[in-house]
């Protein structure tokens, strides 16, 4: 059995019964997604780096106190978002003209993801970060609104609202001219809603 | 204007899952844009999924690399903590266990510590018998009236049967 085929949950339990490698493993399948999720939250590269290098040190530490009822990915991204936020705090604290900058791209950024819109979460990095956010956890990670609002420490309908927000402005940016795809995209949809 | 809570109510359906209602459906028949609106937020789920992989691409493997390094010093996964005892069920029955004692404490008392006018009369030296017959004389004040009253009904029921004189269980001459 490869280590893809291996789910959260066993290599989890293996974590807990000492098992390093399998540690190791929830890193690689973990870093790349935490750091896309928070890349728009914190200042600097830097400052993301430290911050998954701290979110899995907690999670190694306190993986006997994960409770398997819920997902590994909650759990995870749980502890990266409160330790974003305290670290937004003490930065606030030693600077206080520290204020987090929203992503708005330049304008040649915006003729590059023009270009690469091809990608959806190209495009989706131009949301306000919040709203991106919730995409993320939605889709990335197959999160559910109840989830969602406990990971982002808001209610379930601010996380609806966020999630209806994100798809609103995403819908407006690609009916504007200059994106190659129209709104609906290219990938084959079963769907959901017998009208359509 | 309505546009933007039908559009609401389809952002709604697709994240809990639920059939659109029936007004909902027949405006987004009608309506162009929120059929298109329908058309991409359905569709954004499977391109969301499907581009993850190459976004992921962007990120520098070398971090991971150094995770897994500060994570070989540290010292393994804490022990697991002594959980602490649920509030609630210690929280009931130290109450139980509180009521429980202080009804203890209250069957348990001698009664003589209730202060009740009896008590303070049979402190005094006045027997109970005595005193509830001083009570009955008190409290009938007409007991001789009622007394005369008792006579009188008795003497004229006499009166009325040695006129009448009816003599039950005889039979009539």
């Amino acid at each position: 059995m490869t280590a893809k085929q291996v789910s959260d949950e066993e290599l989890v339990s293996k974590a807990t019964a000492g098992s390093q490698t399998s540690f190791e493993e929830l890193v690689y399948r973990y870093s790349p997604r935490l750091f896309h999720f928070l890349r728009y939250k914190v200042s600097s590269d830097q400052d993301i780096e430290d911050l998954i290098q701290e979110t899995f040190l907690k999670a190694f530490q306190n993986i006997n106190r994960f409770n398997p009822d819920f997902k590994f990915s909650t759990w995870l991204y749980t502890i990266a978002v409160r330790l974003s936020i305290s670290d937004y705090r003490s930065s606030r604290t030693k600077d206080p003209s520290f204020i987090p900058i929203p992503h708005s791209p330049e304008p040649e950024e915006i003729v590059i993801q023009k270009e690469e819109s091809q990608n959806i979460w190209i495009l989706a990095r131009t949301l306000k970060t919040e709203q991106y956010e919730a995409l993320w956890l939605r889709y990335a990670e197959d999160m559910s609104v109840k989830e969602i609002a406990k990971v982002m420490k808001k209610t379930q309908i601010y996380a609806r609202v966020l999630l209806h927000r994100a798809r609103l402005n995403l819908a407006k940016r690609l009916s504007q001219p200059g994106y190659s795809e129209n709104a609906t995209g290219t990938v084959p949809v079963k769907h959901k809603f017998s009208f359509l | 204007m309505f546009c933007s809570i039908y559009k609401w109510y389809i952002s709604r359906a697709l994240d809990s899952g639920k059939p659109l209602s029936g007004p909902v459906g027949r405006h987004i028949r009608r309506c162009a844009s929120c059929r298109e609106f329908a058309q991409f937020s359905e569709s954004l789920e499977n391109r969301c999924v499907k581009d993850v992989p190459g976004f992921l691409d962007s990120y520098n493997k070398e971090l991971n690399e150094k995770i897994i390094s500060v994570l070989t010093t540290q010292q393994g996964p804490k022990s697991s903590p002594r959980r602490k005892p649920a509030l609630v069920p210690v929280l009931t029955a130290a109450s139980a266990l509180l009521v429980i004692s202080i009804g203890i404490v209250w069957l348990v008392l001698p009664s003589s510590d209730e202060i009740t006018p009896l008590n303070q009369l049979s402190q005094l030296g006045i027997s109970k018998t005595s005193f509830e017959n001083v009570l009955v004389k008190i409290d009938s004040p007409f007991e001789e009236e009622l007394f005369e009253l008792k006579q009188t009904l008795k003497s004229t029921a006499d009166f009325l049967l040695s006129r009448i004189n009816i003599e039950i269980g005889e039979e009539p001459d």
